[in-house]
């Protein structure tokens, strides 16, 4: 008898299922065809001049402060590596596994979509690189061929998401501590070799990702506290390289896979039954090449978008004034980030919720003595607001609103790019209108992969 | 068969013995939560290997399990350890997952070195663990309510002594579905293995009452709208029995109340797939007049014991089955007394083996398969239990229960007898 009785319990799942989410996705929808039309009736000049900044104070960081913090950091990562690698091997009382999956994978990097770049300082690698080769340091000894690109990082950050998508335990305190430490080396080897800000800047995916989340966040602090609409500091960037464009494209892919791994539509594509789940080993090739394939195939479907959209728009165009696949190619991935930040947001939501507790218990006792530095007054991990209709209800609408809203914002910022493109309001409307539909149907499937049923 | 220990007295054992005695009350002595443990012969904790569904799809039971395993733990520091010596659980995450399972077990024996290793639920995890224990010669007490243990389908090390197995809660639901609810029985279950099982054990149970399964409905498992296949139901039926399982189970409940109105047959189901589900919570009014099996009542009755009571504020958990510091978070509370109830049977057989050490491990076993009536007390509070040393598997009473303005209010308990069934195996057979 294979009786598997608590195989599929109805956890929030069951209760979002006896909601009206037909009607939420089509609002949704709705709501992002508005600001599509919309944004097509603003002048273009109002639409950028609404993405100028309102610029604050002048702030100084001096180096000297970034890097004693990075230095702190770095100390703290190798002081709760000790907790990974020595302490409770249940990931969730392990301040380590806690720390580096809820705390910065899932926290920090939102807390980026609205502080701006704080990896800047937090980052565990700056401060001690020049501690030891000092301000004024010698040419690094190799250089990175030009051709390289941001390829390394898109790989490793294909390596990462395989590694949280498609690993049995990427939990498992003493593992993760060898991966981040390994890591940690990994990188701080490449920064010797080829130069700090080459390496970080080209190679190094989270300081590439905290940049460009952080380039949709309303703040900048640098050189001067300024404050706007999400997103106005994209329009501060230089043209991506097709690589850094990739890089874009693969945060949304990535996040999205993550999201479809789990839906019953996808398990039942590789021949697993949703409500029997076998377990993340069984199906590690799978995810995978799953992961892969639709990072791929993001990749081609936007490209197809954009070239359709560049065809059809410079059809009526004279020569000079047409504006050239890898342009627009290169410039339009930066309108995926808000909703690569959105779907990690929605998709991140519960989990935070409740490792987020288990994260401040681990704080609060992080050697598992019995401790309660932070005088918490309560002491177990709850999922009440799962359990009701009501809750699941409004934990469903502040997904859903982080799905259309971060689209809301790719749709303004698309078209604020486009209109520094195209000399013609008329070009620039032709132009979007492929990526206006694609935009629609990615609100479509991110509203689907909240609301369908999930069996893992 | 319980076997007494050998004892033998040499010189150099005695010292060995003396000197072993005397760092370890210097260094229980050091360590003033422990003190009271300082008599046994050796302090040295015995480590129990808490294999435990921390990720994975069975995140949300682990979450209980730990919590109830733990209180657990701490009641019997509380009243003194194991033989004199403190218990210490060795927690690791299994995800759920099989294969990680089995890397558990073996962590567990060769790095943690764990006198026995505890606490698995679903049932997959326990088919690829169990094997390695059986290698590894590690005790593996299950919590897993599956057939494997009694069908014979694992090994000597393997036991499950403290929550009945699948097939015996079935079998059980059958006098008081027939007698009470109605003869002619609809079936719908999803259909792979575990629906499959339900079928054929209740079709089987169902007869024996004089009882008749009119219709047999199996439904895809990726199924999601269920109105489609209520046509399927003969007007014949008395009663509905329904196992199903996954996110879709209160769309299925809805739409199946919806398709009856007022006039419905009666429904029968199992909890698990509303485990840790608020029933009180508005729009779950379709779930009113249904029965339920539940392992343990949610819900505290009106004629709670003293030991249920004492239970639940161990663990935590108020008298709707949810958690003291969170009314709206309900625990898994039809299982997760297997953890406290399995360790208590763990503490018995090492006090009855005098257990020293993994050069017992044998010795355990041999006491907790010599066990058989285990009465409702502290130790026991979900009810009276028999275990089966011949097929390591433990017998005990079911609870169905009606649901009633949001509570789970107990009809029947079912007797110890109405579960059992003939033995399947004889594990005492094998060698070790």
């Amino acid at each position: 008898m294979q009786a598997q009785p608590a195989q599929a319990h109805a956890s929030e799942q069951a209760l979002v299922l006896l909601l009206p989410t037909d009607l939420y996705i089509l609002a949704g929808c709705a709501a992002v065809v508005a600001s599509i039309l919309g944004v097509a009736l603003l002048s273009e000049a109002r639409l950028l001049a609404a993405f100028k900044p309102l610029s604050l104070m002048r702030l100084k960081l001096p180096g000297s402060v970034t890097h004693m913090i990075s230095i702190m950091s770095m100390t703290v990562l190798f002081a709760i590596s000790a907790i990974g690698a020595f302490g409770t091997h249940d990931p969730l009382n392990n301040l380590f596994s806690l720390t580096i999956w809820t705390i910065w994978w899932v926290g920090l990097v939102l807390a980026h979509g609205i502080l701006g770049n704080l990896w800047h300082a937090l980052n565990p690698w700056t401060g001690l690189y020049h501690m030891l080769l000092g301000y004024q340091s010698a040419p690094p000894p190799l250089k990175l061929p030009r051709a390289c690109g941001h390829w390394i990082a898109v790989l490793v950050f294909l390596g990462f998401g395989a590694f949280e998508i498609a690993d049995p335990a990427p939990d498992d305190p003493v593992r993760l501590t060898k991966f981040v430490l390994g890591y940690w080396l990994f990188t701080f080897v490449g920064m010797m070799l080829f130069g700090a800000r080459i390496w970080l800047s080209r190679c190094e995916p989270f300081t590439i990702l905290f940049r460009l989340i952080a380039a949709i966040s309303p703040m900048r602090w640098l050189p001067r506290l300024r404050i706007g609409l999400p997103g106005w500091s994209i329009f501060s960037l230089s043209k991506p390289p097709v690589s850094l464009a990739v890089f874009c494209l693969i945060l949304l892919g990535v996040g999205s896979f993550d999201g479809l791994k789990e839906s019953f539509w996808w398990l039942a594509k590789i021949g697993v039954n949703p409500l029997m789940f076998p377990g993340k080993s069984a199906i590690f090739w799978p995810s995978v090449i799953g992961l892969l394939a639709l990072n791929a195939g993001l990749v081609c479907v936007f490209a197809a978008v954009i070239y359709v959209g560049t065809r059809a728009a410079n059809a009526a165009l004279a020569p000079n004034d047409r504006v050239g696949f890898t342009t627009a190619f290169c410039w339009l991935s930066l309108s995926i980030i808000p909703i690569a930040l959105g779907y990690h947001f929605a998709h991140f939501f519960i989990y935070f919720l409740v490792n987020g507790q288990n994260a401040l218990l681990a704080l609060s006792d992080p050697l598992t003595h019995g401790a309660n530095y932070l005088g918490l007054t309560k002491t177990q991990v709850t999922t009440g607001f799962l359990k009701t209709k009501d809750s699941v209800q409004v934990v469903f609408f502040i997904q859903a609103a982080a799905v259309v809203a971060s689209h809301v914002v790719s749709v303004l910022i698309a078209h604020g790019l486009t209109a520094r493109l195209y000399q013609s309001k008329r070009a620039t409307l032709i132009s979007q209108i492929p990526l206006a539909i694609f935009m629609i149907l990615y609100t479509f499937f991110g509203l689907w992969l909240l609301a369908t049923p999930r069996g893992m | 068969m319980v076997t007494k220990p050998e004892t033998k007295f040499t010189r150099r054992g005695v010292l060995k013995t003396l000197a072993a005695g005397t760092g370890a009350i210097v260094a229980t002595s050091a360590l003033p939560g422990l003190s009271g443990f300082a008599q046994a012969q050796s302090s040295a904790p015995i480590k129990i290997g808490f294999q435990v569904h921390r990720t994975g799809i069975g995140a949300a039971y682990g979450r209980w399990y730990n919590r109830t395993t733990v209180a657990a733990v701490k009641r019997i520091n509380d009243m003194g350890g194991i033989n004199g010596r403190p218990v210490e659980l060795v927690a690791e995450d299994d995800g759920t997952d099989p294969k990680r399972g089995a890397e558990v077990i073996e962590k567990f024996a060769t790095q943690h070195n764990c006198d026995i290793a505890f606490g698995t639920l679903f049932s997959h995890v326990v088919y690829g663990s169990a094997p390695r224990a059986g290698e590894l010669k590690l005790p593996y007490f299950v919590v897993s309510e599956g057939h494997h243990v009694a069908s014979g389908k694992l090994n000597r090390y393997t036991l499950q002594p403290g929550i009945t197995d699948v097939k015996s809660q079935v079998q059980a639901m059958a006098p008081f579905i027939s007698n009470n609810l109605g003869k002619k029985v609809t079936m719908i279950f999803p259909d792979f293995a575990f629906g499959h099982d339900h079928r054929d054990f209740f079709t089987a149970a169902i007869e024996a009452q004089g009882g008749q399964v009119v219709e047999s409905i199996a439904i895809p498992p990726t199924e999601t709208s269920f109105s489609k296949y209520f046509p399927r139901i003969p007007r014949e039926t008395e009663v509905i029995y329904h196992v199903m399982v996954g996110p879709a189970v209160l769309t299925f409940v809805k739409e199946l109340g919806e398709f009856f109105g007022p006039n419905s047959p009666e429904i029968f189901g199992f909890i698990d797939s509303l485990e840790a589900v608020d029933l009180n919570s508005p729009g779950l009014e379709f779930l009113d007049g249904t029965y339920f099996w539940e392992g343990n009542p949610r819900h505290a009755q009106a004629d709670q014991s003293s030991h249920d009571a004492a239970y639940r504020a161990a663990v935590g958990v108020d008298d709707s089955g949810a958690s003291l510091e969170d009314a709206q978070d309900v625990s898994t509370y039809s299982h997760m007394f297997g953890c406290w109830e399995t360790l208590n049977v763990i503490k018995r057989g090492m006090e009855t083996a005098n257990y020293q050490g993994p050069a017992d491990r044998q010795k355990l076993i041999e006491a907790v398969e010599a066990m058989s009536d285990m009465p409702l007390s502290d130790d026991h509070p979900q009810g009276a239990k028999r275990f089966n040393g011949k097929t390591h598997q433990t017998f005990g009473h079911q609870y169905i229960s009606k649901v009633s303005d949001g509570k789970l209010v107990v009809e029947h308990t079912t007797s110890i007898e109405d579960g059992l069934y003939p033995d399947e195996v004889d594990y005492t057979t094998q060698s070790f």
